[in-house]
């Protein structure tokens, strides 16, 4: 939600809309509570509306057009200007009460949730038979089907060999995919799998028996049993040609869930052609789990101190975390920095901003830095100094850059926020 | 099992979770809430599955169908009856489609293996540009891959031992070393197991003065090693699949490596190229283009192959099932539109047959298996197939009905099925009949000068749901058609009965017809007009007759499937289409109850609700803030009706209804289901530069407009 809905933001382009008053009598109101009028009202009259012009009449909502190209165009044209609203107004919530919160949560709509599986667990002998015919199988919609799939697993492919790929998981790698695949596909432990994707794929495509294909009791050797053939490991043409390049091997078959969106523009004809897939809605609205827990749910917390510059630094536990594994010198040397770059920022209150507002204004410079560590006796020389800070840079708590006259500022790419809590963190001070 | 053996280690990435999880457990001892997953696999890699003992505990199946007891109480032997039914006709089936599709393009091979064959043999005088073969395949990337190694077959097959061909692939390479060593290492390795008695030895011997000669494995000098040793061998084929697909550089390349080993090595070189000849010209430098000496062949992808399609698969004598005129429509529609793939056709066909034999337990009585005979059940399934209900209706209704037939029919098994058997003949004969109708469509519009045009011309596949469907028999086209038959002039009556002759056979319904016209036999105007008008009758007659609806067969719904959802949804499913309805509308899914707490739709979905309210750019806390709002307000409307409830979580007490959620409890199922959407391709995490502001700002961008 965005500030669109402003007065000042009133769309021209709202097709519904003819009265442009409307804005007035929700104007009055700031941030949030502005916000939460539309599915407020639209709850409350939820029995009621049925109609657009109806809504027109009812609700002084300009935003009516959601969907679509419409609602696109609509949504951009209005550029909103962004509440200010900072998340760490956010209630702090610590990981472990995110785990019990969570699981919690699950209790809703169980019931509903458990037919709905009960109700894909009747097409199991239809999916081992269109398996079994030489197709391979793709699962979608909303919802986490790795439980669907795994017990479908375990229930009908009992006399093959299931390889189960977690294509979830960032370090997933199609090599790894390939030379297991090969490993079995070869079942041989003397033959060298070798290193390159191409030679591995060769190796795999030469096992392929010979003989009438059009056999109706096909047992492939393998079943590739891949979660989130779209995850992003393996969102490049590389991988989804070599995995439709193993896919097309008769004595494999493959059976994968998509989630994104847009997962199927991830398949050329080619690929599909080779592919041969059969696709299933098997909507299932289970947590995803699994899947999302190569994120970090608590990034988004401001709490935890989002990386300014839109990079993925670490988290204020992250940063807690990495102090922690360091030297008490590696530490002093972040404390002389941070404290340094939060008096920066001190200064330049009530100086006008000039657009540019990374924290690598308050950055220190290297010399200056290296200096203050060896008053401090921090340091001892001048490489002890590079290679402490080669521990932050890695861990993306340091960044440096060059300024106008080319001098090399160093500087942590946290906001101020952020900063102060460590610095009041004992962390630091030991 | 050895299943452990390729298991990676778990490779947890450091990622924040990792480490937040880390701390938590350093201040509080670990329990087993902390844990959002027990199972381990989650984090793992790849693994293989461990089956210990689960084969023992299930029988082994013998097949992949199951009883359909919900509809008739199948016996075993019935399943399996259908089953073995099944294997044959699909074996039939496969067989068919995989001559079909192999067979497509046997004009152009034909052209290329001549033209391969006419290169000039390479000690000429003559021989000093590299012969190059263009193959023009079209923008049908699919059907490549088939396409090359058909036509690598089929030079082998043509040239018997003369010719060896290698295929390869430049997207698979990146470099000219590895198209080399991939030809190099195919070529040679090949032969070595292609007639291992005669050369077996000889090549041990060259692998081990390889090992000694230290060459390298991309030299090509190792290929001439290996030609000097061949003696059958006059043309080395060289096909690459995608030669303008990829680095043009590396084309090049490698045919300036061919070009200079020319004088050694037989190449013929074949590119096979997905975009035009302009185009590609524009990708080759002029130094190369100086080195072949090509010729261009095109391959024209027309629908010939679905004409074929339709007179070997679909219209054939040992047809049991035929697709029904919608499911042929839509799956014409997305050949025409889409895919333009003859391949992915016939697995509709493929599919029609399997979910007809797997979810269809009458039809079994497709074949004549004996078990049947003897199931009553089958026969009060055989008298509810509505186009019998609506025969007998129709029997009972005329005035002269035959009583004692119906009461047989309806009391007698033998009766039933002798009856069956009648009208599955007269299915076949529908079919054949259908392909003859179809036939003489085509005769017709080749020798009409309204149709004869390619453009205007209605091919087979197109008139085939029409005609099947009976919508054909009185329709303005075919009218069309036979007015210009009664004003034919002399020549195209000839030309007609030349055509005629060319697709039918003397001895069928067609073929006799025209003999009863006795072209020829008579001169003069009188004489023609009178002949014209014959035979526009006798094929006006004809066409009527014969182009009738499937749905006139009694039990057509055994002999006909036309499952349109089912295969569009298996095959070109709407895929975001059922997302968004899943998160706009989860009833339909999870079914209109409330849920017990008196949540109306899943957090996900309510998210999403807000997330389509929303501006491109979102405020995390705003988000928060209304996503908090709206559960509670959706619990003020269900404030009533909301039951009562209990958690099987011990630390919550009293109603975990969504309005007596904490702020932190909303903040962790907010955040839970933003990772999601997040996951799901919805929103992205972006920037806090724009917001010009140093308070921590998280906005997320919106990816996605329903819909669009």
């Amino acid at each position: 939600m965005s500030g669109s809905e402003d007065d000042d933001g009133q769309p021209e382009l709202s097709a519904y809309v003819s009265d442009q008053e409307s804005a007035s009598d929700n104007g009055g109101d700031e941030g949030p509570e502005l916000l939460e009028t539309p599915t407020k009202k639209r709850r409350i009259d939820n029995d009621k509306e049925t109609s657009p012009t109806k809504q027109k009449d009812r609700e002084n909502f300009p935003n009516i057009i959601l969907d679509g190209a419409d609602g696109y165009f609509d949504q951009h044209v209005t550029k909103a200007t962004l509440s200010t609203n900072s998340i760490s107004n956010l209630p702090a919530l610590t990981s472990t009460d995110y785990v019990t919160y969570v699981k919690q949560a699950e209790i809703y709509h169980k019931s509903s949730r458990e037919a709905l599986i009960k109700l894909h667990e009747t097409l199991f002998p239809q999916w081992a038979f269109e398996l079994s015919q030489g197709f391979n199988l793709v699962l979608y919609g909303v919802g986490s089907k790795r439980d669907l799939v795994l017990s479908f697993a375990e229930d009908y492919l009992y006399d093959t060999k299931v390889l189960v790929v977690n294509g979830y998981n960032p370090s997933t790698t199609i090599r790894e995919v390939l030379a297991s695949s090969a490993a079995i596909l070869l079942n041989d432990p003397n033959v060298k799998i070798p290193k390159a994707l191409p030679d591995v794929l060769s190796l795999i495509m030469n096992t392929q028996e010979p003989g009438p294909f059009p056999c109706a009791n096909y047992i492939p050797k393998l079943v590739l049993l891949i979660h989130n053939i779209d995850g992003e490991v393996f969102r490049n043409d590389r991988s989804q040609s070599a995995l439709s390049r193993l896919a097309s091997h008769n004595q494999v078959s493959l059976l994968a869930t998509v989630d994104h969106i847009n997962a199927p523009l991830l398949w050329d004809s080619a690929k599909l052609s080779a592919l041969k897939f059969i696709w299933h809605d098997a909507t299932t609205f289970a947590s995803y789990t699994a899947e999302t827990s190569f994120l970090d749910p608590l990034t988004l917390s401001g709490g935890s101190g989002r990386n300014l510059n839109g990079g993925n630094g670490p988290g204020h536990a992250g940063i807690r975390y990495v102090l922690e594994s360091l030297t008490s010198n590696a530490r002093g040397l972040y404390r002389v920095l941070i404290s340094h770059q939060l008096q920066a920022v001190e200064d330049a209150k009530g100086e006008t901003q000039d657009g540019r507002n990374d924290s690598s204004r308050y950055g220190m410079e290297f010399k200056t830095l290296y200096q203050r560590c060896s008053e401090e006796f921090i340091v001892t020389n001048e490489l002890n100094f590079r290679t402490m800070l080669t521990e932050f840079y890695e861990h993306e708590m340091l960044q440096s850059t060059k300024d106008l006259v080319g001098t090399e500022i160093i500087y942590a790419p946290f906001d101020a926020d952020v900063l102060e809590r460590l610095l009041e963190d004992d962390i630091l001070n030991e | 099992m050895s299943s452990l053996v390729f298991e990676t280690p778990t490779k947890r990435k450091a990622g924040p979770e990792v480490i937040s999880d880390h701390i938590s457990s350093s201040a509080f001892e670990s329990t087993d809430n902390s844990e959002l997953i027990s199972d381990r696999d989650v984090h793992k890699t790849c693994y293989l599955i461990e089956r210990s003992g689960r084969a023992t505990k299930k029988t082994k199946r013998s097949h992949a169908f199951i009883s359909l007891d919900q509809s008739i109480p199948e016996s075993h032997a019935h399943v399996t009856d259908r089953w073995t039914l099944y294997t044959n006709c699909i074996a039939n089936l496969q067989t068919k489609i995989e001559n079909l599709l192999n067979d497509a393009d046997e004009s152009t091979l034909q052209r290329v293996w001549k033209y391969v064959a006419s290169t000039r043999y390479y000690d000429d005088d003559a021989y000093t540009q590299l012969p190059v073969g263009l193959v023009l395949a079209g923008s049908n990337i699919s059907s490549h891959t088939r396409l090359f190694t058909n036509m690598s077959q089929y030079i082998e097959r043509r040239e018997r031992r003369k010719a060896a061909t290698v295929v390869v692939a430049l997207r698979d390479t990146s470099s000219l070393r590895e198209v080399l060593r991939k030809i190099i290492s195919q070529l040679v390795g090949q032969r070595k197991t292609d007639d291992e008695d005669e050369i077996t030895a000889p090549m041990n011997a060259a692998s081990q003065s390889d090992q000694s000669d230290k060459r390298l494995s991309y030299d090509l000098d190792l290929l001439v090693d290996w030609f000097v040793k061949q003696e059958s061998v006059e043309r080395i084929v060289v096909i690459i699949e995608d030669a303008d697909g990829s680095d043009s550089n590396l084309l090049a390349e490698v045919i300036r490596m061919l070009f200079v080993y020319r004088n050694r090595l037989p190449f013929v070189l074949l590119l096979g190229i997905a975009t035009n000849l302009p185009i590609f010209n524009t990708k080759i430098p002029k130094r190369t283009m100086r080195m072949i000496d090509f010729e261009s062949f095109d391959i024209l992808r027309t629908d010939d192959g679905l004409t074929r399609l339709l007179d070997d698969v679909l219209l054939c004598s040992s047809t049991k099932l035929l697709l029904g005129p919608g499911l042929f429509r839509s799956l014409l529609n997305r050949y025409n539109n889409h895919t333009k793939n003859l391949e992915t056709f016939t697995w509709a066909i493929q599919y029609a047959y399997m979910a007809h034999f797997f979810a269809n337990p009458l039809s079994i009585i497709l074949d004549s298996p004996k078990s049947i005979e003897t199931s009553k059940d089958h026969f009060i399934a055989l008298h509810t197939v509505p186009s019998f209900k609506s025969y007998i209706t129709d029997c009972i209704s005329k005035e002269d009905c035959n009583t004692k037939r119906i009461r047989e029919l309806l009391t007698d098994s033998s009766s039933l099925i002798a009856f069956f058997r009648s009208c599955q003949e007269e299915f076949s004969e529908f079919v054949s009949r259908q392909n003859d109708c179809l036939k003489l469509l085509d005769v017709l519009q080749d020798a009409s000068s309204i149709y004869g045009s390619s453009i205007g011309k209605r091919t087979r596949a197109e008139l085939y749901a029409d005609a099947i469907s009976g919508e054909l028999r009185d329709s303005l086209f075919v009218r069309e058609l036979v007015l210009f038959i009664s004003k034919m002039s002399a020549a195209t009556v000839d030309n007609l009965s030349r055509l005629i002759d060319q697709m039918f056979d003397q001895n069928t319904t067609v073929g006799k017809m025209k003999d009863g016209w006795n072209i020829g036999a008579m001169n003069g105007k009188a004489n023609h007009l009178k002949l014209i008008s014959n035979i526009s009758k006798s094929i006006q007659g004809f066409l009527h007759t014969n182009l009738q609806s499937y749905t006139d067969i009694v039990f057509h719904e055994l002999f006909v499937f036309d499952a349109v959802l089912l295969c569009e949804n298996a095959f070109a499913p709407k895929y975001r289409a059922s997302i968004e309805k899943a998160l706009m509308a989860p009833s339909f899914y999870l079914g209109n109850e409330r849920d017990s707490a008196g949540l109306e739709k899943p957090f996900l979905s309510l998210a999403h609700t807000l997330y389509r309210e929303s501006g491109t750019l979102i405020n995390v806390y705003d988000y928060w803030r209304a996503f908090r709002q709206s559960l509670i307000s959706s619990d003020i409307e269900t404030a009533d009706s909301g039951g009562s409830f209990s958690p099987n979580e011990d630390e919550v007490s009293g109603e975990l209804s969504p309005s007596t959620l904490s702020e932190s409890q909303t903040v962790a199922v907010f955040f839970k289901v933003i990772n999601e959407l997040k996951y799901l391709g919805f929103v992205k995490e972006t920037s806090g530069k724009r917001s010009g502001n140093k308070n921590a700002v998280a906005v997320l961008q919106k990816q996605v407009w329903d819909g669009l």
